[in-house]
């Protein structure tokens, strides 16, 4: 514990808890969307977008990558999730197709023109996120926060009629609602916070983020609206549980914190079998 | 329309703006693992970045603006302590060193890990065995995301007599600092000593 709250002085760290709160806050409230969409690898298949479009933009020797990350994954957020049904190829297999294509792309890339003489070093952070929390300056800090608090208070501003969309569709049109202006809106939230969820789990480890939360409040809860306050709950208490463990134990980060949101999946679904005797 | 307006302007703040960052694979070769990289990533991003308050100054880890210090001894107490360290925050605190140099210099660091060398290209592209560089790598469990600091030993050493061997476990405190060579800045520990 000593060693924890010694750990807890750095500024590196103190800006990783908050960022990282702030984005599993993020992802467990478009989780359930998702979840609910049948889109639950949607943010496998964008984190893998994100991470060709970021060897595109190392070749390129940008010096912001999200000036190309951010809208190729946003673009392709759109594309999978509206164009889906009425595609040729569905959704499920146009998620496959875009994220092993983009996940090939950006390894070839970057093997053939290699910013840095440790290639398998920055693809194994950026896969599994082992420190790239910790590694963030102030700047990085405001802007996540400032797209966190956006993406959080869009959620709850437009909470009805995401929930319709979420639910049916059909009727959401029926009655009135711009659906295709929401699954808009809902397709940039998700790809935004992507982006920023690749800096606390890496590339692979992403769709964890997004599932394991909503999933696990399904276990118990019944009501959309006790789902979403759940999910959000419990993703925030793994998210920290799972970087304090790392910081303390030396652990990656993005792979203690999928494996705390795993051990709540196993005590929610156990509670939600012993609830329903 | 009420709601449809908002929406719209989400979109486009969203679209508009964008989260840096990305730990260390943005910052390519200015962090991690082997002797080229641990070398390469002393080149300084020069970003002037507000300490967080709240930072202390504890022993094994004071980041806060200081003069420039005498040439370290080895069981002298350092500014910037990294042998308390385990290998995560390690690698975090030297990616922040590296990346905020104007932070830590004239500071005393202490670092523990494997003696690592390169050498320096000449203008033919072949390596010099005259221009070696040293560093003190610390690798992390899957070898994959070390980080380390060049160091310049205080006095007259040559290399290979006076060095251990590649892979030894040592121990390093110098003063950090930053220095230019072909146009770019790099960091490393000068003055240092080998040592507990």
């Amino acid at each position: 514990m000593s060693k924890l709250s010694l750990y807890l002085q750095y500024p590196f760290v103190q800006y990783a808890l908050i960022v990282g709160t702030l984005i599993a806050l993020c992802s467990s409230l478009l989780g359930v969307t998702l979840v609910l969409k049948r889109f639950s690898f949607i943010g496998d298949g964008l984190s893998h977008v994100a991470f060709g479009a970021m060897a595109v933009a190392g070749v390129l020797r940008l010096s912001d990558d999200m000036a190309l990350v951010l809208p190729v994954t946003v673009l392709c957020a759109v594309l999978l999730l509206r164009v889906g049904q009425n595609a040729k190829i569905q959704g499920d297999a146009s998620v496959a197709m875009i994220s092993v294509g983009a996940l090939a792309f950006g390894y070839l890339l970057m093997n053939l023109f290699p910013t840095s003489s440790n290639v398998s070093g920055d693809v194994c952070s950026t896969l599994f996120g082992s420190t790239s929390i910790l590694t963030l300056s102030l700047r990085d800090v405001w802007l996540c926060s400032v797209l966190s608090a956006v993406s959080v208070g869009a959620f709850a501003f437009f909470y009805n009629k995401i929930f319709a969309v979420t639910f049916d569709e059909s009727f959401a049109r029926a009655a009135g609602t711009n659906a295709g202006l929401y699954n808009l809106l809902v397709a940039v939230m998700i790809a935004v916070i992507i982006v920023l969820a690749m800096n606390l789990v890496g590339s692979l480890l992403i769709s964890a983020l997004v599932i394991f939360p909503a999933l696990s409040a399904m276990r118990v809860f019944r009501s959309f609206r006790a789902v979403t306050v759940c999910s959000a709950v419990l993703s925030v208490c793994c998210a920290l549980a799972g970087m304090l463990a790392a910081i303390a134990a030396s652990t990656p980060v993005g792979a203690t914190i999928v494996a705390a949101d795993m051990a709540a999946f196993a005590a929610f679904s156990a509670a939600g079998a012993l609830r329903r005797r | 329309m009420k709601k449809t307006l908002p929406a719209l302007c989400l979109t486009a703040l969203f679209l508009l703006s964008g989260c840096g960052g990305g730990g260390a694979a943005s910052h390519g070769g200015k962090s991690v693992p082997a002797v080229q990289s641990a070398l390469e990533s002393g080149v300084a991003a020069a970003e002037a970045v507000e300490p967080l308050a709240g930072a202390a100054a504890s022993g094994a880890g004071a980041v806060a603006a200081g003069e420039a210090a005498p040439p370290p001894s080895a069981g002298e107490a350092a500014d910037v302590d990294l042998t308390q360290l385990n290998a995560t925050m390690i690698f975090s605190q030297v990616s922040r060193m590296l990346s905020e140099p104007e932070q830590f210099v004239g500071k005393t660091v202490r670092m523990a890990g494997r003696f690592a060398l390169a050498f320096g290209y000449g203008e033919d592209g072949e390596p010099n065995p005259e221009q070696v560089y040293f560093a003190c790598v610390i690798p992390d469990a899957a070898a994959c995301c070390a980080s380390g600091i060049e160091f310049e030993l205080a006095g007259d050493y040559r290399y290979p007599d006076d060095y251990p061997d590649e892979g030894d476990e040592i121990t390093v405190t110098g003063v950090f600092e930053t220095y230019e060579e072909y146009g770019l800045e790099y960091c490393r520990l000068a003055d240092a000593v080998m040592g507990a």
